[in-house]
């Protein structure tokens, strides 16, 4: 039909059908929400067993009614079937026993995450409640982006939370102080939580006769020897950031009494450790091993998912990981190849000296957006309260063990543990232990504050761990006998303990200030100077040499400016 | 012209083809009336252009500002050009625009001269099927995302890829073709005109078919082989479009493919790796300098439209192509 041939009455009769089509499109029933129901029948009791533990919840410190809405950001994770982020039990049950409703502000995680943010940030669209680090957090703060909550936090708050959480002396805490306002529940992490903890191919020292190496002469003679004898394609796995929370070589660094990224006091004051000359040996000795095939040749290139891949398919023979990823000691591949794990020390470097990379309790603050209603704010808090009863006091006073579990913290029959047909408990079928990732893919995200929300959740978790693994089995309820059924928590928790039996072995980065604004512009670029020159003369295309020219030129391009400022706020603390 | 005698006179002194008379332009009234629903139609499109392209333009004062996200653009204080200087005084600034220029350059020759070549092998190809197959299959990779290349090509040209492994048996060295730096922008191109060049050799076989066929048979009577038919025929018949692409290419010079080099590069060759857009969401979206970075992309935006300015003077200049 050529244009001149519509007339007047076929355009009004199209524009009719089109909006006709348009609105029975807009006006048809919304897909099916799941209900409530469905998602309460997953968690529904078996009707023969009884439990042999009297499970409760810890009591409400508040309920809102009206509800309150508060808008928050989802992670991007699966839920079980007939399940979605805002129908599940753990959601479910903070909208009904507390009168608090999640709205979905957007759902994302990682850097997908942060660029939404940055972009929320610039477009004035933050939602209601999220968690922001580092120069994020100064930029919020400084532009007033965010509440100042202080005298509703002291209210609110259980002096339980006060005490777990060091409120306000707890060093963490400074990055979300302004003066005397507070302008954030700061979120330290769990002690040591990104510490790497070694693992070796038990089954191919066995195969060589060789002894668990305990330093990095003895785990480069152990690599040399698997690789002359085509055991692996590669010795160890490591991740293109060098230094980061899985498959790090800090303690190679370590080994040499230095660990790039960190600040550390040297004569009174902070010096960056990347620019000390330690830093060279170890890179010389990075560089060796590239060159004769201990690490991978393409490791510049593989983040998380590629190392864990290599691993996993049996290709390397050590990495690291925290202690909730901790391996099963023995794993079959899916193609039938059985690999056994086992945990290393941190290794000696040629002088005895040994280190690795400890976790600075400092991770982020959980902020709330410049003018959402002081009710919000509170209802918040009291749910960070209901936590805190929950993880630390969970497995002693309310016989729950959802903190053991982790993730969900609330130990439902049919999600995290199941009936077996002898009336025992198992772990169900699609839960995730989440202190050995023995995961099948399905896991939950807690909604507005996380769980583990103070430092010592792991270690108390896993200590309660361990005591239970020392009990007589006649002693135990049936509840706590499934945590000893299944490997791989108990190995995190052996793993753990090892990390915090020996604290003399973390080398931390000793500033935990707010990054000033040139730090904020600083800093980015300085960090892409000392990748390209690490990863350069690991992989041989820079000459050693160039490590010289690197520290002078970190000085001159704002080096000697970001040293200046750590340097004030380390005045200010001491 | 006209017979009367004033017009006469005129005709002396004027150029024929000016002194034609100028049809008198209908009132809008008429127009509108004729046309209205063509006009009713063009709304939805207006008011998108309106909202997405020329609305959002208010967003580049951002690069004037320090800016703060509560107090907003007219909130911020004014800080003029400080964040071109610092972008031009940065040690990075030389590296970055001279990769961009590098990489898009080579990529817009590169694409353009694969799929002319392509599209004149193909024209001439005598087997239909075996023609269609092979231009769906070199099609195929334009609907394909970086992403899924991306991993293809890390897997591909890894130390234990294919290619590595292919040189292997022929007793070459393995070659880190991702973390060579030197390497590097020619696997970008080479990447890019891989996915491209059968969707670019489109146009220029639609070009290929509208050459009238009496000119091959003429240019075979007169003895005429193939290879003096292509130089004689073919790629004269096929140059204005050749031209029109080549000039209307330059718009994009500064494009030089943010997914793929984002998907590729590693800390190894992003001295010869990173580009323009790729820093601006580095520092913009992961690093959260707002206003650094929207001063580096309107710095980038405006040399691309002047080049697009440019583009479209020369392709009408050498294609006798107007958009306007």
């Amino acid at each position: 039909m050529t244009i001149e041939k519509i007339s007047r009455r076929d355009f009004l009769r199209t524009t009719a059908l089109a909006t006709g089509v348009v609105a029975l499109a807009a006006c048809q029933p919304a897909a099916p929400v799941e209900t409530v129901a469905q998602a309460d029948q997953v968690a529904a009791p078996s009707a023969n067993c009884e439990p042999d533990w009297n499970q409760r919840l810890p009591p409400v410190p508040k309920k809102y009614d009206p509800p309150v809405e508060i808008s928050v950001i989802f992670q991007d994770v699966s839920y079980h079937e007939g399940m979605s982020a805002t129908n599940n039990p753990w959601y479910n049950w903070f909208k009904e026993n507390m009168g608090i409703e999640f709205n979905v502000h957007w759902v994302a995680q990682g850097d997908i995450a942060t660029q939404k943010l940055q972009a929320d940030i610039a477009a004035g669209t933050l939602p209601d409640f999220f968690a922001a680090s580092g120069s994020l957090l100064a930029q919020l703060i400084d532009s007033g982006a965010v509440e100042e909550i202080r005298e509703l936090y002291e209210n609110t708050t259980t002096p339980l939370v006060k005490q777990q959480v060091g409120y306000p002396d707890g060093s963490w805490w400074n990055q979300a102080f302004r003066g005397e306002g507070l302008y954030g529940c700061s979120h330290s992490l769990t002690k040591n939580a990104l510490t790497g903890i070694g693992w070796i191919r038990k089954d191919l020292l066995d195969e060589l006769g060789l002894e668990a190496p305990d330093s990095l002469d003895g785990l480069e003679n152990a690599m040399r020897k698997m690789l002359d004898a085509d055991l692996v394609k590669t010795g160890v796995t490591v991740n293109k950031e060098l230094l980061t929370w899985n498959h790090s070589i800090d303690q190679v660094f370590g080994a040499y009494g230095v660990m790039p990224t960190t600040w550390r006091d040297q004569g009174g004051s902070l010096a960056y450790d990347s620019a000390s000359p330690g830093i060279k040996d170890a890179l010389a000795r990075l560089n060796s091993w590239y060159k004769s095939g201990i690490l991978n040749p393409d490791f510049y290139t593989m983040g998380w998912e590629q190392c864990r891949a290599e691993r996993d398919r049996g290709d390397s023979a050590w990495y690291t990981v925290p202690m909730w990823g901790t391996p099963l000691p023995t794993v079959t591949t899916t193609d039938g190849k059985t690999l056994q794990w086992a945990r290393t020390d941190v290794f000696a470097g040629p002088d005895g000296q040994k280190a690795r990379k400890g976790t600075n309790p400092l991770f982020h603050a959980w902020v709330f957006r410049k003018g959402l209603e002081p009710v919000k704010i509170e209802a918040l808090l009291n749910q960070l309260n209901y936590y805190m009863e929950l993880e630390v006091n969970g497995p002693e006073k309310y016989d729950n063990y959802g903190p053991l579990w982790g993730i969900t913290d609330m130990f439902l029959e049919g999600v995290d543990w199941a009936w077996t047909e002898d009336c025992e408990v198992k772990q169900a079928k699609e839960s995730l232990v989440a202190t050995g990732l023995a995961s099948t893919g399905i896991m939950f995200r807690d909604v507005g504050f996380w769980h583990s929300t103070f430092p010592n959740y792991q270690f108390n978790t896993d200590k309660y761990l361990l005591k239970l693994a020392s009990q007589d089995p006649a002693t135990l309820n049936k509840a706590q006998k499934v945590f000893l059924e299944n490997p791989t928590p108990l190995a995190a928790a052996s793993a753990y303990e090892y990390v915090m039996t020996t604290p003399e072995l973390d080398l931390l980065d000793q500033y935990m200030g707010i990054p000033t604004e040139r730090m904020a512009t600083l800093v980015p670029e300085l960090k892409k100077m000392e990748d390209e020159l690490f990863i350069g003369i690991i992989t041989g295309q820079k000459d050693l040499a160039e490590f010289d020219n690197f520290r002078d030129a970190w000085f001159t391009n704002g080096g000697d400016q970001v040293t200046e400022d750590v340097n004030v706020w380390y005045e200010s603390v001491k | 012209m006209t017979t009367d005698q004033g017009s006469t006179i005129r005709a002396r002194f004027v150029r024929p083809d000016r002194y034609r008379r100028t049809p008198k332009r209908p009132a809008f009234g008429v127009v509108w009336q004729q046309h209205w629903m063509l006009y009713a139609m063009l709304i939805p499109a207006a008011l998108s252009l309106l909202l997405f392209h020329l609305y959002p333009l208010w967003g580049i004062s951002i690069a004037f500002v320090k800016y703060n996200p509560v107090k907003g653009v007219l909130g911020s204080p004014f800080v003029g050009l400080e964040h071109f200087d610092r972008f031009f005084s940065g040690r990075l600034a030389f590296e970055i625009i001279r990769n961009t220029l590098i990489i898009a350059i080579g990529k817009t020759i590169v694409v353009q001269c694969i799929a002319i070549v392509f599209a004149l092998i193909l024209h001439d190809a005598r087997i239909p099927i075996l023609r269609r197959a092979v231009q769906s299959a070199t099609t195929l990779p334009h609907f394909l995302s970086w992403v899924i290349i991306g991993g293809i090509m890390v897997q591909f040209l890894g130390s234990t890829g294919p290619l590595n492994q292919a040189g292997a048996t022929m007793g070459l060295p393995r070659v880190n073709f991702l973390g060579n730096r030197t390497i590097f922008p020619l696997i970008l191109i080479l990447s890019e005109t891989w996915k491209e060049f059968g969707w670019g050799a489109v146009i220029y076989l639609a070009a290929l078919a509208n050459i009238n066929p009496n000119l091959h048979e003429a240019a075979a009577v007169d003895g005429a082989g193939r290879w003096a038919r292509l130089w004689a025929v073919t790629i004269p018949g096929i140059m204005p479009i050749i031209a029109l692409m080549s000039c209307l290419s330059l718009g994009g010079v500064l494009n030089a493919g943010f997914e793929q080099v984002l998907v590729l590069i590693n800390s190894l060759v992003s001295e010869t790796g990173e580009i323009l857009d790729t820093y601006v969401y580095r520092v913009g979206l992961l690093e959260g300098q707002f206003s650094f970075a929207a001063a580096v992309g309107l710095f980038k935006s405006s040399v691309g439209f002047l080049l697009i300015l440019l583009s479209y003077w020369l392709a009408e200049r050498f294609a006798n192509y107007r958009i306007f």
